[in-house]
């Protein structure tokens, strides 16, 4: 599935609008920069897993941060992490999944599809968004033409190694302890902390389902449906842990056991199913310190890369074909 | 009256204000005060608030402010107290066709509930209803059971797709119908053919958290009849004026 993402509509949650936005938001953030965009935040492809193929009208610039999904240019296998030329009708593609579960493509200028609320995020599921659906062979994207003097300023946008993430198929996630942590008996939360769950196949952007030991209630009390952030951890009545993610349900009413911490919900997002996942509790000022660490990461980046100023989107990229399984 | 609020840290950018612990129309109008409040001192860093039954949830920028500040802010606003204790109000009739595709879970409620269909519909359109949040999928409206329908529980498992337009309702709670099609532990009664998520208005939902409903049994012909004109934009909702209980909890309008 390919979705275009920004970093989301954060101010419509009081009327239900689920944030949506990047799953791994310094993929999309870094990709930005790299492409030589000032503003991190423009709007990109999420491409999960199976990727498109796509053909350039004119020539672009592009970034392929997140997961490796073998990306090609006209069947060449290309670096990611860095910038790129897409000349005019060269063609974008993707291959075996290595590693991570998505990636953006980031481009010069960024996607210009209409803003729906603050954001160009799609949302399937609401159908909210510039393009209020997964990406469909046919359709075009609006993305500036990049000029020779362009592509010579960007050319050594290339992130350091060192601040390229790895994508093991184990994580640790760092977690807040939920507010209704006492809910639980103290066995079930130790079971939490202590074990190691399963990513399962019924995970989306909406929610992760995770397999592992049972978490148990110590009575039947019900929870007043209450918000839900991105990153709550509920557990339903069968016991097994939900992760909440960009499209989750604003609301809910099933017990936080832990919310996920904004900078693990990015590490989370490339997290496939089969992969393993293990709690790490953790206060909300090391969380805020990680915000803030993960900020200056990105500070430092906008230093060093070279970023322009664009006008708006006068080409596009015509996305051919959705890859069959690879 | 202020009012003394528990905090409570909801992950790394969200802080929930517990205002009360049962689901009632006093409580939920001192959360709708405290969001006008809190909206009002214009307190940096604040991205949204969101009221819902009990509880204001502020979602905040840690970039932007931090969890010391914001708290006091909170607890400034809570001491400033509730804003205003009558409403001038809103009410809107919502048609509902009871049954159809959801006839098997309608059965299962009235069984929990030890009374017959017939009995489950007239207990549910009898009331009027306060509207005391907007929230998952799509700004849905959320409303209290009587107490005959109260003690249905959520489900063990939720149901992977529910459509839109289905009239759901547990643990105490329901909402008006459902505003976009997704999963939920609740159970469907019934469908209602209005749509709640109107994209091209600001704010973009038909029902909001204040406002009143009561529902109204139709047909399946009644519910093709609207839902035809509901898609060609063409149905005039049924909106009354509705002058509200005193909710400031005191007895008095001050």
């Amino acid at each position: 599935m390919t979705t275009i993402q920004d970093r989301g509509r954060h101010n419509h949650i009081r009327y239900g609008v689920s944030p949506s936005g990047a799953m791994d938001q310094f993929a999309l953030r870094i990709g930005n920069l790299l492409a030589g965009n000032a503003d991190d935040g423009l709007a990109g492809l999420e491409v999960t897993l199976i990727g498109p193929k796509l053909k350039a009208r004119d020539r672009m610039g592009i970034a392929i941060t997140g997961a490796d999904l073998s990306p090609k240019v006209n069947d060449k296998e290309v670096p990611m992490w860095r910038f790129l030329v897409l000349e005019a009708d060269g063609e974008l593609s993707f291959g075996k999944a290595r590693s991570g579960c998505r990636a953006y493509v980031c481009f010069t200028g960024g996607i210009g599809v209409p803003s729906v609320l603050g954001s160009r995020s799609t949302h399937t599921r609401a159908a909210i968004g510039g393009i209020p659906r997964a990406l469909l062979p046919g359709d075009r994207l609006p993305v500036s033409a990049l000029s020779g003097d362009m592509s010579k300023a960007l050319r050594q946008n290339v992130l350091p190694d060192a601040l390229i993430p790895a994508f093991d198929p184990a994580c640790a996630v760092d977690v807040i302890p939920g507010p209704q942590e006492a809910f639980f008996t103290p066995d079930s939360i130790e079971r939490f902390y202590g074990s190691e769950y399963v990513v399962t196949q019924d995970s989306d952007r909406m929610g992760y389902r995770l397999d592992g030991p049972e978490i148990f209630r110590v009575d039947e009390s019900e929870l007043i449906t209450e918000a839900t952030p991105p990153g709550s951890v509920q557990i339903s009545h069968d016991g097994k842990p939900i992760i909440l993610m960009a499209d989750a349900a604003v609301t809910g009413g099933y017990p936080k056991m832990a919310v996920v911490n904004s900078v693990s919900r990015d590490r989370l997002a490339q997290a496939r199913p089969g992969h393993r996942v293990r709690f790490r509790r953790m206060d909300v000022d090391a969380a805020h310190q990680a915000i803030w660490d993960r900020e200056r990461t990105l500070q430092s980046g906008r230093e060093h890369l070279a970023q322009i100023e664009i006008s708006s989107p006068g080409s596009s990229v015509h996305l051919k074909a959705m890859q069959s399984c690879p | 009256m202020p009012l003394n609020p528990t905090l409570q840290v909801l992950g790394d950018h969200g802080l929930n204000v517990l205002v009360g612990d049962q689901i009632d129309e006093v409580t939920n109008a001192r959360v709708r005060s405290l969001l006008k409040r809190m909206e009002a001192s214009r307190i940096g860093g604040i991205v949204d608030l969101v009221a819902t039954f009990r509880s204001l949830y502020v979602a905040y920028d840690p970039l932007k402010t931090d969890l010391d500040t914001l708290m006091a802010a909170v607890r400034n606003a809570c001491r400033m107290g509730v804003l205003e204790t009558r409403e001038r109000a809103r009410l809107l009739e919502v048609p509902v066709l009871y049954g159809a595709e959801h006839a098997e879970e309608l059965t299962q409620v009235a069984r929990i509930a030890g009374i017959t269909v017939d009995e489950v519909i007239r207990a549910h359109s009898a009331p009027d209803y306060l509207v005391y949040m907007n929230g998952s999928g799509g700004g849905a409206a959320f409303i209290k059971m009587p107490p005959v329908l109260a003690g249905i529980p959520r489900k063990r498992t939720p149901a992977i797709n529910v459509p839109a337009g289905a009239v759901v309702l547990a643990a105490g709670v329901g909402t008006a119908f459902k505003a976009s099609p997704g999963p939920t532990g609740w159970y469907a009664i019934g469908k209602c053919p209005l749509k709640q998520w109107m994209p091209s208005r600001e704010p973009p939902l038909l029902i909001l958290a204040g406002d009143y409903i009561r529902y109204r049994p139709i047909n399946s012909a009644e519910f093709d009849a609207i839902a035809r004109l509901v898609e060609r934009d063409e149905y005039v909702h049924e909106w009354e004026r509705y002058e509200t209980p005193d909710l400031s909890g005191e007895g008095s309008t001050e």
